[in-house]
């Protein structure tokens, strides 16, 4: 199965030759037709795909290119001198140029600002192709394109074309592929990932952004000249808004940064519209009901479901059809069905632990959890803990021992980070096991995270006003109180490690938290920092009895804060030793330990 | 190597980096040290391009820094790490320490679309060569892992070994052991050694005094965006308004 999966991924673009072939074989004329549009969209679509998925410049700009090619196009080859691949060659060179036109407002716009630029570009493209229609030898239905003409073969439609476009896409298949697989494709993939960072690791970005913007505007472009010789006639009609947004789905719902997936987005957009109108086709009109009311609204159910359709790609599989599915294969090739390493021999005994000394059911209790990502990895691997009323708890270990994910199991995922988890998590009895984040802080649980802890524009006082109870808070923390007014109105980003913490731990205090989690409190301070959050800590704990988890790398921090100290290994949990005794426990915990040397 | 004089750098009324000079000696590693919020990573942000200070001047090899875009300073020889990762995580990790090779690959895409003989033969050599630095720092088992796949300790290692790979004579290390465990510092700490006995200079920006001073011959102490102190790490360390600040309320252990 594994071996399969291996092959399967890395042969499985063979599926568009053999779909390529199969409709070439066919005979069908209609459906070869289709599958010429569908490479001509294709290669439009690989062209916004180096922009958007390889570059990371989102662009809108596909129709207004597309316009000036198939217009070229025609305006060209009503000259004896302009043949068929001298056209074609020229209206290549013109989407270059182009591009380098797109590429000056790409490089004081960024983001959705440049996107617009492309709009405009679309509706000004649009509007000249218009008036050029209507100046020009045009006839009602668009400007008439020569028949093209072939080393002195004409190119009819049917098995000729589309061997020509076959032929053709591959040939860019190849060409786009030796690109990404260089040099070129990790600048580009540096930029996308983070412009500034890569540029200061010396990614000259406004170079490559340059032949990013040329390439795929001459790709483009050229498909535009292809759709007009292959049709026949250019009309401004053709270039509505919803034309260009067709390429973006293409490149989003089949996946950015795969080839074969930006073939399958453009086959499903083309196609599916198609395929349906064909089902319905055969209902007669005078049918009455349900079916003579589809047959009436084909048209606008058409659009209905390709947005449903659209829309459950986003929420489910947001990296597109195809890396999602790679992603899939990935885990199972590389993470195998990952081996549950350990057995957990000691765990259970802290549950019970809980239970006995203090005669109630534990606040949080965590029965043999399993928790699984997307991509495979198995952070928790039969994990059990029991809270009390009151008590604060410290789970230590190292980086990827799976305590962050032991938080997360207890706040909640949200459907879209595919994560699996099997067992039991009860607040007060009640299962909260795959829960979203919101309806988990609506019991009263408050996960002071790792990052992003503060909202870094808002100043201290906006936030403190804004979250829960302010005199809640003062009550919890009187002895930060002063520090945190004395930066009353200064932006959370600008507060040091330190006093990002406290501003994050006196928030969670106002929304008096029955239970509260802390996510490595004292990770990335400096000692005297660490001192001061401790003691806020401790305080909080003290004036309301609020229940506490708290996951450290810190086990000097951990012991002086908790009532007991867990130390989490490879998914599993089970007890620290005290400092001088259990030697196995007590030395995990400190070569684990990211300060034990201060 | 590096002059960063009277460089003072505001955000919005608050001063980041107040008046503070360094010279950095070529060959030799140089410590910042200073808790959270001293400007520790803003210096280094200052020099690498990403900020521009307020007022000051810096000058690499004697030619002023200040204006550059930040590719434009590493092509003079500047390389950095970066405190967190995250940012290039969907990198293959020897896809990754070619980024910073730049200088060495032809910057035409079309001989790159056309598999150029040359440009292939520099390609294969490029991987066997960052697989000899990945196996170096025995990290090899991870050239075809995706970074977020990897380990953060070792994700600041191949960091690390990015800027090792590289040609940059001078290169910033921001916050090499932030967010590692103890067990991961000592072959932090070998690479840093790694980049030192290739000639090197390193300016090295941690809170962790102790991996600081082990490395570096000149330490200079940051508070506030204020410099507290500058000289050898014996005597930055035995500076009082040093100890007081910064290791002040720790226990002596």
């Amino acid at each position: 199965m594994r071996q399969f999966l291996a092959l399967a991924s890395r042969f499985g673009w063979i599926v568009v030759p053999v779909a390529f072939v199969w409709v070439l074989a066919s005979g069908d004329r209609y459906w070869q037709f289709v599958a010429g549009l569908v490479i001509i969209y294709a290669l439009s679509a690989l062209g916004l795909d180096w922009l958007m998925g390889r570059a990371g410049i989102v662009s809108l700009g596909n129709g207004a290119l597309m316009a000036a090619g198939a217009f070229s196009a025609a305006y060209l080859s009503q000259f004896e001198w302009a043949s068929f691949p001298v056209t074609l060659l020229l209206v290549t060179a013109l989407g270059g140029v182009l591009g380098l036109l797109m590429s000056i407002p790409a490089a004081r716009l960024r983001g959705i600002y440049f996107a617009l630029v492309t709009l405009a570009l679309h509706f000004i493209v649009v509007f000249v192709g218009h008036q050029y229609q209507q100046t020009s030898t045009a006839f009602l239905g668009g400007v008439p394109v020569a028949d093209p003409v072939l080393f002195g073969y004409e190119l009819e439609l049917g098995v000729p074309w589309l061997l020509f476009l076959g032929v053709l896409l591959g040939v860019v298949w190849l060409l786009l592929h030796s690109m990404y697989a260089a040099h070129p494709g990790r600048m580009w993939l540096a930029i996308h990932e983070n412009e500034l960072a890569a540029r200061t690791i010396g990614v000259v970005a406004p170079r490559w952004k340059l032949s990013a913007f040329v390439g795929s505007s001459a790709l483009i472009t050229l498909s535009g000249g292809l759709l007009g010789f292959y049709t026949g006639r250019v009309s401004a009609d053709t270039f509505t808004l919803i034309f260009a947004i067709g390429f973006v789905v293409m490149v989003i719902v089949g996946g950015q940064r795969s080839v074969t997936g930006v073939l399958l987005g453009a086959t499903a957009v083309t196609v599916a519209p198609l395929l349906f109108g064909q089902l319905t086709r055969d209902l007669s009109s005078g049918q009455a009901g349900f079916l003579g009311w589809l047959r009436d609204n084909v048209f606008v159910l058409n659009s209905g479901l390709f947005g449903v359709f659209v829309l459950v790609v986003l929420l489910y599989l947001p990296r597109g059809v195809v890396p999602s599915l790679a992603e899939w294969v990935r885990a199972r090739v590389i993470h195998g069905a990952a081996p549950s390493a350990t057995p957990a021999p000691l765990s259970a005994a802290s549950t019970e632990a809980a239970e006995v000394e203090s005669g109630e059911p534990p606040l949080l209790e965590i029965r043999d959890l399993r928790l699984t990502y997307r991509n495979g990895a198995r952070a928790l691997d039969g994990v059990d803990l029991g809270l009390r009323r009151g008590e604060l708890l410290a789970v230590v270990g190292r980086n990827g021992a799976g305590k962050s994910s032991l938080m997360r199991a207890v706040t909640g995922f949200y459907r879209s980070e595919g994560v699996t988890l099997r067992g039991r998590v009860a607040v007060d009895g009640v299962d909260i096991a795959g829960r979203s984040p919101a309806r988990s802080a609506r019991l009263g649980i408050t996960l002071v995270p790792e990052r992003d802890k503060v909202f870094g524009g808002l100043t201290v006082g906006e936030q403190l006003r804004n979250v829960g109870d302010i005199d809640a808070a003062k009550d919890a923390m009187p002895n930060e109180w002063e520090l945190l007014e004395s930066r009353w109105n200064s932006p959370a980003g600008l507060l040091s490690g330190g006093e990002r913490q406290i501003l994050a731990m006196t928030m969670a205090a106002s929304l008096r938290p029955r239970l509260l989690l802390v996510d490595e409190m004292s990770l990335g301070l400096s000692p005297i920092a660490i001192d001061r959050v401790t003691r806020a800590l401790r305080d909080l704990h003290e004036r309301t009895g609020v229940t506490i988890l708290i996951v450290e790398q810190n086990v000097d921090v951990a012991r002086g804060l908790a009532d007991r100290v867990l130390l989490m290994e490879a998914g599993t949990l089970r007890p620290l030793g005290e400092p001088d005794g259990s030697p196995a426990g007590a030395a995990a915990a400190r070569e684990g330990s990211i300060d034990a040397s201060r | 190597m590096l002059h960063v004089d009277d460089v003072s750098l505001d955000f919005g009324g608050i001063k980041a980096i107040d008046s503070v000079s360094l010279e950095v000696q070529e060959g030799r590693c140089f410590g910042l040290i200073g808790p959270n919020g001293a400007g520790k990573t803003a210096m280094l942000n200052c020099v690498s391009g990403v900020y521009r200070p307020t007022s000051g001047a810096i000058r690499f090899r004697g030619e002023s820094l200040l204006g550059l875009a930040p590719d434009q300073i590493s092509a003079r020889g500047v390389g950095r790490t970066f405190q967190s990762m995250e940012q290039f995580e969907d990198f293959l990790v020897l896809d990754y320490l070619l980024v910073s090779r730049s200088a060495q690959f032809s910057t035409s895409t079309l001989l790159a679309a056309l598999r150029w003989p040359s440009l292939r033969r520099r390609e294969r050599d490029e991987r066997a060569r960052a697989g000899e630095t990945l196996e170096k720092l025995g990290i090899a088992q991870y050239a075809r892992h995706r970074l977020s796949e990897v380990p953060y300790g070792t994700q600041k290692l191949i960091d690390i070994a990015r800027v090792l790979c590289s040609a940059a004579p001078f290169v910033l290390l921001d916050e090499p052991t932030s967010g590692t465990t103890s067990g991961e510092r000592p072959s932090i700490s070998e690479a840093l050694d790694l980049l030192l006995a290739d000639g090197r200079t390193v300016v090295v920006v941690d809170h962790d005094v102790d991996f600081v001073t082990r490395h570096a011959e000149r330490v200079a102490a940051l508070d506030r965006g204020v410099l507290l102190a500058t000289g050898t790490s014996r005597e930055v360390l035995a500076d009082p308004v040093v100890r007081r600040i910064y290791l002040g309320l720790v226990n002596d252990g």
